[in-house]
């Protein structure tokens, strides 16, 4: 059977083809490069500094300012509970420490700039905590937490720990406290610590908000590529995996964890169930910023907004943004599946944590995968996949 | 064009045909035509024939295992009981049953080296005896304690091992690889004593509904697959969970990143050589079991490289943590490697080869990317991946 000439010419056009496409790939990357160096903007129409101001403005620093204002509140509850170790002083630093543990779960996403720099969330929120190096740390009256071992040790995990983690009643606790007063110094240097950070960090925000805005290009160090990232980081890691993926057991073939939720001690040892609330205050967050919603309930320009943007100019990229709302809804009536209490959850009927897991995980593949691809956006992390 | 091909087929397929009929008058023997089914199941009288209880068992006395070295309550008496007693595990149904790890662990047939078993045992000693004592410590060179990042705390011994790594990725090819190509799925186990002419004769092992050589199979495929919650459904070859700490979860993690397809192509093989043995057709059973030792030694291969690379990616990020962590899993492919089998019956690296990659890469805090560097590229020309 020899090639008949018909056949001959549709191959040498075939290879012509190819060829030809090839010099129109290379043309176009040489055009490209030449006067965009990093910057891989494809709709320079959208004003990308929009998002950033209704962002920095309307979220990341009121969001912050509520968050150290909760903090003042639990730190004038921890002086009153050091100086006077008691019930009363005791419950109202309970219910301070659960206000600002809420309000955390708003800015734990933020990790740009003087928070990046601190290791801001590494040092509170931190979990499970080191109750061996705790004790030692008590003992040996250690003020300086900045050792990267230490960030198991401090923060509102810390604070979980000091409150809730010596014992399974009050006044077994409260008893701690008055026996030994490094207990007390201990936790006012935590305290310390958190307060002097975040007013930095706020500090550092008046200034760098210009900076931030600013930089509304498309690149690797542009502000929206580096908060996206963030953003998603935290949903994958502080959220899915953190709060939910580990202690039931996904990241350790299926053998589960329970003793590594958020806030374990104040479910292990009845105070109060928490866990739950914090997860939830940390879904409605992340919803938060995907659609720009600030504190009082307004909202602006958002990732949203801009994935909106792009499927009205050009119907046939795809209309992400519903199905990312829906998504979060479904995310919030897995949780809602579940028992206040994330111990016996696991312990009990795990496959509604894990159905917990599926759902924001969907979430994940939204974000990561479909929206970073419609924005044009790299990922610039490496897989938290946990093992 | 088309209708050529076609009809080109139509004549080989005849001609195969003639050369098949030919050949089949010749024979003495009447075999049996081998019958692939759509799933991993193999019936008698309507009845499953395919058991691999003990594999589950011992796949998840290795997760028990893992946890336990993630944590610092255990002595060294209670981890050894759980290695190699079988004993001793949180979930009481992996306690007594006569199965244990250790006895499984480089004991294939074919291979098997007490000298690798004792390297195990000595990784449990340095974890009880001087990482435990040591967990809240900060760790540096030469001393054992934790080690924290921005993305993870870990606990390491004085060269910077991360214990439950080195240990479970260790035992990864040390139990579940060489269990499955330097054991079951050998002579030596599958035509063992009267095997082969009990399986061809269909006579029955005990009281059992399977033959020998069937549940020795069986046996290997439990390595594999002995923690998928339904190991028969029919998507199980395209789509492995990953579950547990062992060999499925990084198969699992290959099949979707480094050779899409692989678990397809060694899947397959467990169902053909498989349905081969039931048909009494041992030179198809042995062709299966190569293509099963050359993929799954990939796997091991694949992750040695991607951890000795990811250490090397870490270390440049500056987070020491996740890149000893990371370096860790990658001593204990290298272990694993020994383990493998390139079809022709001998590892891809030999106990010296790898105990002298081990020697290179023994202190972490001293290792020289070059050296890792050409062990990656050892380790990917031998495999040619």
């Amino acid at each position: 059977m020899g090639l008949s000439l018909t056949v001959f010419y549709f191959r040498i056009m075939k290879y012509l083809k190819s060829i030809f496409c090839f010099f129109l790939i290379v043309l176009t990357i040489l055009a490209c490069s030449k006067d965009s160096e990093d910057e891989i903007d494809q709709v320079p129409q959208f004003d990308r500094s929009s998002i950033l101001e209704n962002y920095a403005d309307n979220i990341i620093i009121p969001r912050y300012n509520d968050f150290k204002s909760e903090l003042d509140k639990l730190k004038i509850a921890v002086d009153d509970f050091t100086q006077s170790p008691n019930t009363s002083n005791f419950d109202q630093l309970h219910e301070k420490w659960l206000s600002a543990y809420k309000k955390w779960q708003y800015v734990e996403m933020f990790n740009i700039a003087k928070a990046e720099e601190i290791m801001y969330f590494n040092t509170i929120n931190t979990y499970p905590v080191d109750e061996i190096r705790i004790k030692e740390n008590i003992n040996s009256q250690k003020n300086d937490l900045s050792n990267s071992n230490d960030w198991s040790c401090q923060g509102l995990s810390g604070v979980d720990y000091m409150l809730h983690g010596f014992g399974i009643s009050k006044d077994e606790i409260i008893q701690k406290y008055k026996d030994d007063s490094n207990y007390g110094d201990y936790l006012e240097n935590l305290l310390a610590i958190m307060t002097s950070n975040t007013a930095d960090i706020i500090q550092d925000w008046s200034t760098y908000r210009n900076t931030f805005v600013q930089s509304s290009g498309n690149s690797n160090t542009s502000s929206l590529n580096i908060l996206t990232n963030d953003f998603i980081y935290y949903f994958e890691k502080g959220l899915r995996t953190n709060k939910v993926a580990i202690p039931v057991g996904y990241f350790s073939g299926g053998n589960i964890l329970p003793e590594k939720i958020e806030a374990y001690y104040s479910s292990k040892n009845s105070f109060e169930e928490v866990s739950k609330d914090l997860a939830k205050e940390a879904l409605i967050a992340s919803e938060n910023l995907f659609v720009g919603k600030s504190s009082n309930g307004s909202t602006g320009a958002s990732l949203k907004t801009y994935l909106d943007y792009l499927h009205s100019n050009d119907v046939s990229k795809e209309n992400l943004s519903p199905i990312i709302i829906n998504n979060f809804q479904k995310a919030n009536d897995a949780l809602d599946q579940l028992n206040e209490n994330f111990i016996d959850q696991i312990n009990t009927d795990k496959s509604k944590m894990l159905n917990t897991f599926d759902k924001l995980q969907a979430i994940v593949v939204n974000l990561k995968t479909d929206m970073l691809s419609l924005l044009s956006i790299q990922v610039d992390y490496i897989d938290a996949d946990g093992d | 064009m088309k209708n050529y091909t076609t009809l080109y087929n139509y004549f080989f397929i005849l001609i195969i045909s003639f050369v098949t009929i030919s050949c089949s008058s010749n024979e003495e023997e009447i075999t049996t035509e081998i019958i692939i089914p759509s799933n991993y199941e193999f019936l008698r009288d309507g009845v499953s024939t395919v058991s691999f209880s003990g594999q589950t068992t011992r796949l998840k006395q290795v997760d028990e295992i893992y946890l336990a070295l993630n944590s610092n309550s255990y002595t060294e008496a209670q981890l050894d009981e759980m290695f190699t007693d079988g004993a001793g595990f949180t979930d009481a149904t992996l306690n007594g049953t006569g199965k244990n790890v250790r006895g499984k662990t480089s004991a294939g047939c074919a291979a098997g080296s007490s000298a690798t078993q004792a390297q195990f045992d000595e990784q449990i000693a340095d974890f009880a005896n001087n990482v435990v004592p040591a967990w809240s410590n900060d760790a540096s060179a030469g001393v054992a304690g934790k080690l924290t990042d921005a993305t993870r705390s870990i606990h390491v011994n004085a060269k910077g091992h991360e214990i439950d790594q080195t240990f479970v990725k260790g035992l990864i090819g040390g139990m579940g690889v060489d269990q499955i190509v330097n054991n079951y799925l050998q002579p030596c186990q599958l035509d063992s004593g009267s095997r082969t002419d009990d399986n061809t004769n269909g006579i029955l092992s005990g009281d059992k509904n399977y033959t020998d050589m069937e549940h020795k199979w069986d046996e290997a495929f439990g390595y594999l697959y002995g923690q998928e919650e339904d190991a028969k459904r029919a998507d199980l070859g395209s789509s492995p969970t990953g579950n547990g700490t062992t060999l499925n979860k990084y198969f699992k993690k290959v099949n979707d990143s480094n050779q899409p397809g692989i678990a397809e192509i060694v899947y397959n093989a467990f169902k053909k050589g498989r349905a081969a043995i039931v048909a009494g057709d041992y030179t198809v059973r042995d062709a299966q079991a190569n293509i099963i030792k050359i993929n799954l030694s990939k796997v091991v291969g694949y992750k040695a490289v991607d951890y000795l690379n990811g250490y090397m990616d870490k270390m440049g990020a500056g987070n020491t943590a996740d890149a000893f962590h990371a370096l860790s899993e990658g001593y204990g492919f290298v272990m694993s490697l020994q383990f493998t089998n390139d079809g022709n019956e001998s590892p891809y690296f030999s106990k010296s080869e790898v105990d002298a990659m081990l020697a290179k890469m023994d202190d972490f805090w001293t290792v020289q990317d070059s050296d890792l560097t050409s062990m990656v590229g050892d380790i990917k020309s031998k495999f040619g991946i």
